[in-house]
């Protein structure tokens, strides 16, 4: 079975995410910061992460560059509320498996669509 | 000389002649009448020119009765013997010249045989050289004629080419008394000829020997008569050499009364008997004075006889000396005799000779010392020395002193006597008191140790140079100190090398004039040490001579540290008169009685007088007669010790001008008296000028200067106040003008230092405009000001003061600091705007996500089935949500425009592309509407370097706003073309269009076009503000065109050429001032009131 981790500091979004997933068919773990998200990553290892820009706590970058350093290569999509220059998406794609970026809100056959593409 | 030929007299004598001759006559008759008939040549004619063919014709003849000579009768024998045997040539030749008989002798002589000659022209016989040829020819005719020619001698050429001298006697033969040729005897003296020329040769070289001898020579023969005299006699005599050949010598040259003497004197040696080899004789001249001669008589052999020679030389002179000799000879011995000093002439052992002082100086008798044994004759002492000096060989002089008195011995050889051959020689002792001499010598080698001591410890240098070579002789301790040579080395020195070249010259001089005694002193003269260094030393010359040269002794004192003390003070002095002589100011020292001990440049230039008239000057003369009595006064006070710090008095100048001057005078004091007053002043005429004329002008103006409300003033250069206004007065805060004049400009400024730069600005470009200062009032508040102020000159253009007006901004001033300190407030408001807008979009949107998530959800029945109702009503919510979602991306991004944060990525971008993209993705919001987008581009529209993300975003605004301003079921076009160096894209629609008066005013911030269109469509005003940011930001522009009919197009262009720093132009670029005026802070509270208006 796919296995989504769904990352973000919003319950409400958080559990929204995680709901929709289930209802899709998807395994899921969710994970409220980048810390929680790194220690439950190696564990659940998953297939596609939803990855919140807008986190208290690690910044993506730093979340992606520790990420590298785990027994795991998920898909990465970013949820984010700002845009990326096309400069910060190299970066960002340079560090990790970034595989989508999703501006919220999102519209969610968008999100459907992503996760199902990159499976 | 020579006798008859032999052979001629002997024929003579045998009488053969005559009969030779008629036969051989008898035969050439014969010959010459048979040679007639056939040969027709006339008799008298002799010709050369003969033809050959004649020439030939005749030899035929010829030897035809040459032989018919050969056959002679017997009888004739006797004569052909003779002729044939006679030792001479015979040769008959006839008129015509040929040789018709001819003897054997011929052979002999010539190398040619008679068989081969006879017949043949004998002057064609190659005999006689062509030199000779007109002679022979002279004597052939006068042959031929009948002429006897005897003893002719001539050179005839041998056939085997040397030449024969012969003897040639010739007889005309006749015929019936005409000549018809000649009979020649020719004999050899070849020989003869020889010795001759070998006499001739001797005596010739005897001739020329005697020449050149510097003694006379006579020969002559046996009976005295000259036959030959030489030059040196004729030099003798005073006779030429003509005259005296022929001269008998006894009569002509000799006294008569000698006469027999010396003719007994030559017999004698003529003779061999004893005779006087050498004898004086007296010889009368031509000019009948005598000459006394040494003869010597000798034989010798002239032109073959034995002659008396003579050798003679003039002895006059000689005599005359050897009497000269013998006259001095006594003068000597008379000196010799009476000479103070002692003589004696010793010779071998023995004393010959003593003289008189000889004598009176060591007593005795000459008889006692003549002949005696010289170790006897005199003292052991004067032996010894005389014996010493003979053995040194030296001829130094021995001193001795004999009773008391000193002598010196000198012994001399004494020459010998011409005449005398004595073997000994003698010697001469000469004993000479030289007492007096020591005395005097003595006296000097003390004075000369005296100056000796002097010479080596002399300060002074003391250098000895000779005169003429200028070279140096002797130099004492303190010179070779003093320019650091040895003596030694100066001793090879001269005047060249002790002074640097460049003085040289005038050393040399110098020199030169104290070598002649001109002068004694030189001074100042630069010489050279070894070291290079230059000392300068004064020079006292005397002459001295020494050596016999003449001397320069030069005492030199160095005077190199005086002179340089000296130049220090001329340095120091010329410093201080410099200073005095170049400043402005006018300086003057004052006697007491008021006449000017000095007055520099300045003060003469100002107040006209030279320096011959400031002698005659006193002060009061040129104290102006308005300020006379005060000035008086305060001179008085001056000289009575009183200072006085501050002077004002006025000049009066040559030509009568009047100058202002202004300064301080002290007194200069000598033991308590007061010697002279020294002033320095400085003329103030221009000041008093310009304070003049400013109070003219002050009065002129002061109407309009008291009632100007601006602040005005004039000040001095110096910063005197002069002048100022009531507003000045207000400005600063000072009641009266008294109070305001009496404090310095500097004063006023808050900073005095401003004040220098404020007027170098003004000197610099003349004036000053709105020159911003902070200047202090007078209760100590700082106003700021400007000031304008320009410059005020004197007739010169010299500046003298400024003027100028002042305006007090400091209100003004702290409205503006005020405005600034705002504008960093608003700001500073902004940027917390910008961050509260940041965040706050943020927070907006996130709840946003969850909200449209669960919608989403609920619609598409996931979390179970919902009525067609709630469906309905999901909707709207949903709508709605997305609305507000819209809202706050706009606000978002105003908030980036605004705060300058919107970042900017440009890359080449296909713009073709890019719209179709747009297009597509629009398509299904315009679906909403049944709205088809349709894309019109020009093929080939060029790739542009842009931020394809924000250019999107601008289509994207313009085709959101053409979907909602547009009727349903319309169309929209999009049309993209290339104009000039942009593209151009349009989006065009055919809604309810925009008047043309809101053309401008949609593109502001907020704006919508209609309230009622704003409400029917809904929706910020935000795009078209964001859009026209972005394009300007890439160097484009965006508005909106005319259309024809329904509808409206808005139009951007983008430049081929991509901009550099699109992000640097976006801040620069105020997006929400279209024509960059009338700039407004959107207010965000407004933006959230005027929002909630029209939500």
């Amino acid at each position: 079975m796919t296995k989504i981790m769904i990352v973000d500091d919003e319950p409400d979004l958080r559990e929204m995410l995680n709901l929709m997933m289930n209802k899709e068919g998807y395994d899921t773990e969710i994970a409220q910061n980048g810390a929680e998200f790194l220690n439950k990553v190696e564990q659940f290892h998953p297939d596609i992460v939803t990855l919140d820009v807008m986190m208290p706590g690690l910044t993506t970058k730093e979340i992606l560059e520790k990420l590298r350093t785990k027994e795991v290569n998920p898909k990465i999509v970013l949820l984010t509320v700002i845009q990326f220059s096309e400069e910060e998406k190299k970066k960002l794609k340079q560090m990790g498996n970034v595989v989508q970026y999703i501006t919220k809100p999102f519209e969610l056959d968008e999100l459907l669509e992503a996760v199902k593409k990159n499976l | 000389m020579r006798d008859e030929p032999d052979i001629v007299k002997e024929l003579r004598e045998a009488e053969y002649l005559g009969l030779f001759q008629s036969k051989v006559q008898g035969a050439y008759e014969e010959l010459e009448t048979q040679k007639e008939a056939s040969d027709n040549v006339p008799d008298e004619t002799v010709s050369f020119a003969e033809d050959d063919a004649t020439e030939k014709k005749e030899r035929v003849c010829d030897s035809a009765s040459h032989e018919q000579t050969v056959r002679e009768p017997p009888d004739s024998e006797i004569y052909r013997t003779l002729f044939e045997n006679v030792s001479d040539e015979i040769i008959y030749v006839n008129k015509h010249g040929k040789i018709v008989i001819v003897n054997r002798r011929s052979y002999d002589l010539f190398g040619y045989k008679p068989e081969e000659i006879i017949g043949k022209n004998f002057l064609r016989l190659g005999w006689f050289g062509v030199r000779d040829m007109p002679k022979m020819l002279k004597l052939f005719k006068d042959a031929i004629r009948g002429k006897t020619i005897d003893l002719l001698e001539l050179e005839v050429r041998h056939r085997e080419g040397h030449i024969v001298h012969v003897e040639v006697s010739t007889r005309p033969v006749r015929k019936n008394g005409k000549t018809v040729g000649f009979l020649s005897i020719v004999r050899d003296i070849t020989e003869h000829k020889q010795l001759e020329m070998t006499v001739r040769e001797q005596q010739q070289s005897f001739i020329d020997v005697s020449k050149n001898i510097p003694v006379g020579l006579i020969i002559a023969d046996s009976s005295g008569i000259i036959t030959y005299v030489n030059d040196e006699l004729t030099k003798i005599t005073g006779y030429n050499a003509d005259e005296l050949v022929g001269m008998n010598g006894f009569n002509e040259l000799t006294r008569p009364e000698d006469k027999e003497k010396y003719e007994q004197i030559m017999k004698r040696r003529m003779g061999n008997q004893p005779h006087i080899k050498k004898y004086e004789r007296i010889i009368v001249k031509k000019d009948s004075t005598e000459v006394l001669t040494e003869f010597i008589t000798t034989k010798t052999r002239w032109n073959g006889k034995i002659c008396p020679l003579a050798i003679i030389r003039d002895i006059t002179e000689q005599k005359k000396s050897e009497q000269e000799i013998r006259f001095l000879k006594e003068y000597n011995e008379n000196i010799i005799e009476s000479n103070p000093n002692a003589i004696m002439v010793v010779k071998g052992n023995k004393v010959e000779y003593v003289n008189n002082s000889f004598v009176s100086i060591f007593g005795k008798n000459k008889n006692e010392y003549i002949s005696k044994n010289l170790r006897e004759a005199i003292s052991a002492e004067i032996f010894n020395a005389f014996k010493e000096q003979l053995q040194d060989n030296d001829s130094k002089i021995k001193e001795l002193e004999i009773k008391g008195r000193n002598f010196s011995v000198n012994s001399f050889v004494v020459k010998k006597a011409e005449e005398e051959e004595e073997e000994e020689e003698r010697i001469g002792i000469l004993l000479q008191d030289i007492t007096e001499r020591k005395k005097t010598e003595e006296a000097l080698k003390e004075s000369e140790e005296k100056y000796k001591a002097l010479y080596r410890t002399s300060a002074d240098g003391i250098l000895i140079a000779d005169i003429e070579t200028k070279r140096f002789r002797y130099a004492n301790p303190a010179l070779c100190k003093m320019l650091g040579y040895s003596e030694d080395e100066l001793k090879e020195m001269g005047l060249n090398d002790i002074h640097p070249k460049d003085s040289l010259e005038q050393v040399i001089s110098e020199f030169e004039i104290q070598a002649k005694g001109e002068k004694t002193l030189a001074e100042d003269i630069p010489c050279l040490r070894k070291d290079g260094m230059i000392i300068y030393a004064d020079i006292n010359t005397t002459v001295t001579l020494i050596d016999g040269k003449k001397c320069n002794v030069g005492f030199f004192r160095d005077i190199t540290e005086r002179k340089k003390a000296e130049q220090l003070i001329i340095v120091s002095e010329e410093r201080y008169r410099d200073l005095f002589e170049n400043a402005h100011d006018l300086i003057q020292s004052v006697n007491p009685d008021g006449s000017f001990v000095y007055v520099n440049r300045a003060w003469k230039e100002l107040l006209g007088y030279n320096e011959d008239e400031i002698v005659d000057l006193n002060i009061f003369d040129i104290i102006h007669t308005e300020k006379k009595d005060h000035c008086m006064e305060t001179f008085k006070r001056i000289m009575s010790g009183e200072n006085i710090d501050r002077v004002e008095a006025t000049f009066k100048t040559k030509d009568g001008g009047k100058i202002d001057v202004e300064g301080s005078i002290n007194c200069r004091y000598m033991d308590g008296k007061p010697v002279s007053a020294r002033g320095i002043f400085r003329d103030i005429t221009d000041r008093k000028i310009t304070e003049e004329k400013l109070r003219e002008n002050e009065e002129k103006y002061s109407g309009f200067f008291k009632t100007s409300r601006d602040a005005t003033f004039i000040t001095s250069k110096e910063g005197r106040m002069i002048e100022g206004n009531d507003a000045m007065m207000e400005l600063l805060g000072y009641k009266t003008k008294d109070e305001l004049l009496k404090i310095g400009v500097s004063e006023h400024y808050e900073n005095p230092e401003d004040r220098k730069r404020h007027i170098q600005i003004i000197e610099q470009q003349g004036y000053t405009k709105d020159y911003s200062v902070n200047l202090r009032k007078k209760d100590g508040r700082i106003i700021n000001t400007l000031i304008t102020s320009a410059v005020i000159k004197n007739k010169k253009g010299k500046v003298t003061g400024f003027q100028g007006t002042i305006r007090d901004i400091t209100e003004k001033k702290r409205v503006e600091d005020k405005i600034r300190q705002q504008n960093i407030k608003l700001k500073k408001l902004d940027r917390v705007k910008s961050d509260f807008l940041n965040v706050t979009s943020h927070e907006l949107r996130t709840p946003m996500s969850a909200i449209k998530g669960y919608i989403q959800m609920i619609m598409k029945q996931t979390l179970g089935n919902i009525t067609e109702e709630q469906k309905k009503a999901l909707n709207i919510v949903l709508r709605n949500t997305n609305r507000l979602d819209n809202l706050i991306q706009d606000i978002l991004d105003i908030s980036r425009l605004e705060s300058g944060t919107m970042k900017f990525l440009p890359n080449p971008t296909d713009i073709s592309t890019l719209a179709k993209e747009v297009v597509e993705t629009m398509q299904s919001f315009a679906d909403t509407k049944n709205i088809k987008i349709q894309l019109y581009l020009d093929n080939d529209l060029p790739t542009l370097t842009i931020d394809k993300d924000r250019i999107k975003q601008v289509i994207i605004n313009l085709l959101h706003n053409a979907v909602k301003f547009s009727e349903p079921n319309s169309n929209i076009e999009v049309n993209g073309w290339v104009n000039s160096k942009r593209v151009e894209l349009e989006v065009r629609d055919y809604g309810e269009g925009i008047p043309e008066r809101e053309k401008e005013q949609v593109f502001k911030t907020f704006y919508q076009v209609d309230s009622g269109v704003d409400r029917k469509f809904g929706g910020a005003g935000l795009g078209l503000s964001i859009s026209r940011g972005i394009v300007l930001a890439h160097g484009g522009n965006i508005w909106v065109a005319d259309v024809e009919g329904k509808g409206a197009s808005v139009q951007f262009s983008l430049p081929l050429k991509s901009v550099k720093n699109i992000e640097q132009r976006f801040k620069d670029i105020d997006i929400f001032d279209l024509k960059n005026k009338d700039y407004h802070m959107p207010d965000f509270e407004k933006i959230i009131i005027s929002r909630g208006k029209h939500t």
